[in-house]
Order: C-alpha cells, then sequence, then structure tokens
C-alpha cells in the first residue's frame, strides 16, 4: 500500500439516490456516486467517488468498472478494469488499474484495490 | 491439457449470442462485447487454450464521429489472482458493430501487466487478434 494524503479512503452512499445493477439486463451501466473520507478521519468528506459499473454479458460474471476520485483539494485519480459481480453490492473485491490522474496523482501509476464490505475501503499500490 | 500462458498474444471471439448492437442505443451510448480470450498459437488467427475474458465498451458515435469508436477494453485472465489489463482509444467502426483493426493505448494492468506500457494492436476480423507493443 501506497501512503497519500487522501488514502486509504472509506466511501459510501449517502442520501439520494443510487442505481443499482441488482435485477438489471446484463449490459446495463449504472452510476454510483459515493462520499469519500480518510480511513485515518472517518466523519469528515474529502470528495466523491464516482463509480460506473457495467454489467458483463459473459458467463465470467464481472462488472467492467470506472472509478474517479474527484477530492476536494483539486485532485483527481482513475482507475479502470473488471470486478467480480455480487447480486446485493454489485461488486466484489478486487483489483483495478490506475489509468491516471492529476494534482497529486498525475503521472501515477499502479493498482487500486477495492473491499466490498461494510463501506467500500479503497488503497492504492503506485506512483508516479 | 495445454496451460494457457494468460497473456498475448491472444484471439478473442464473440461468446454471447445476441451482443448489444449500435442500432439499439442513441449517440454516445456505450454497448458492451464479451469475448471468451484465448493464446494465439500463430500468426493468425488460430486459438489455444481458454486464457480469459476480454471486455470491450463501445460508445455509439456521432454523425461527427461516424465511422470510429471511442472504445475501452479490459483483459481479465484466469489466472490466479487474475491479471488484468485495460486500454483505450478509437477504433474504425465494423458495419457489422464490432470494432476494426487499429491500436490503443495501454491505461494500465494488474498482475503480471502492472508495469505494462505502450499500444494494444487488434486486427480484427471477429475473431479479434490482440498483440502488445510496448514494454511488458
Amino acid at each position: 500500500m501506497t501512503d497519500t494524503s487522501h488514502f486509504p479512503v472509506l466511501s459510501e452512499v449517502s442520501g439520494g439516490e443510487s442505481r443499482s445493477l441488482e435485477g438489471t439486463e446484463l449490459g446495463t451501466t449504472v452510476l454510483r456516486d459515493e462520499i469519500a473520507e480518510r480511513q485515518s478521519e472517518p466523519g469528515t468528506s474529502i470528495g466523491f467517488v464516482h463509480i460506473v459499473l457495467t454489467r458483463s454479458r459473459a458467463k465470467s460474471a464481472d462488472v467492467v468498472a470506472r472509478v474517479v476520485f474527484n477530492f476536494d483539494s483539486g485532485d483527481t485519480l482513475a482507475a479502470m478494469g473488471a470486478l467480480p459481480f455480487h447480486e446485493q453490492e454489485d461488486f466484489d473485491d478486487g483489483k483495478l488499474a490506475i489509468t491516471g490522474g492529476t494534482g497529486e496523482y498525475e503521472r501515477w501509476r499502479g493498482v487500486l484495490t477495492v473491499h466490498r464490505e461494510g463501506p467500500h475501503r479503497w488503497s492504492v499500490d503506485g506512483g508516479p | 491439457m495445454q496451460e494457457s500462458t494468460y497473456g498475448f498474444p491472444a484471439v478473442s471471439d464473440d461468446a454471447i449470442e445476441a451482443p448489444m448492437a449500435f442500432a439499439e442505443v442513441g449517440p454516445g451510448t456505450s454497448i458492451l462485447r464479451d469475448e471468451t480470450v484465448y493464446d494465439a498459437i500463430d500468426d493468425d488467427f488460430g486459438k489455444g487454450p481458454e486464457s480469459g475474458r476480454v471486455h470491450i465498451v463501445a460508445l455509439k458515435p456521432t454523425a461527427l464521429g461516424e465511422g470510429t469508436v471511442v472504445t475501452h477494453v479490459v483483459f481479465r485472465f484466469l489466472d490466479k489472482p487474475a491479471s488484468t489489463l485495460t486500454a483505450s482509444g478509437v477504433l474504425p467502426q465494423h458495419a457489422d458493430d464490432t470494432v476494426g483493426s487499429g491500436r490503443l493505448g495501454i491505461t494500465g494492468g494488474t498482475g503480471k501487466f502492472k508495469a505494462t506500457r505502450g499500444e494494444l494492436v487488434v486486427r480484427s476480423r471477429n475473431p479479434h487478434r490482440w498483440s502488445l507493443d510496448g514494454t511488458p
């Protein structure tokens, strides 16, 4: 795991509606917007996580995931990949490839790991 | 049975009976194709052991961009833990809604592709043949 000024991050939906893949047709895309907090400072928002999920039509039961962290500091981090499908929570534990970023994460490459249970927990392993 | 190398070059073909089509959606909407991936065993489209899945997200072009498709590709291999490779770019549009031959920028990876950079080259005839041009 790499230490940054933001990660590890916890995120969860707060208020508002969040579409789920549950009960949708294969191939459906949904957007989940979640509030992000530092794991070390729970209860204080540091921005948003935008999660675009497309349910695979293959038997592999993958979910194609595109994730963008938009921090209040102005820094952003983007990642993309495939995660295992989870009936109730849309996706399960897995790893995504970091595809880029801005500010603190400019020129970043590496791996973004997500743990599903409870609030989502995101950690990064990488660097510029 | 021969073990897969879980990598490139690779060949993929459409494993879905009724893939999504551009005709079903409006401009800017994503369609998804999921294909089974196999080791490539020759310079053509010969298939070896199954190695994973590729998910191809293609955005239906507007009239201005007709003929080209903004494309995101995610490979998820069957090794443990699963290695993945992602790439994005623009490919020619085929009349049958598949993407044509071209090159995509590799945007990242996990597992054995964590440090892979460069281009992902696709030759399209449905099946597709994929190879890497860059640093492993």
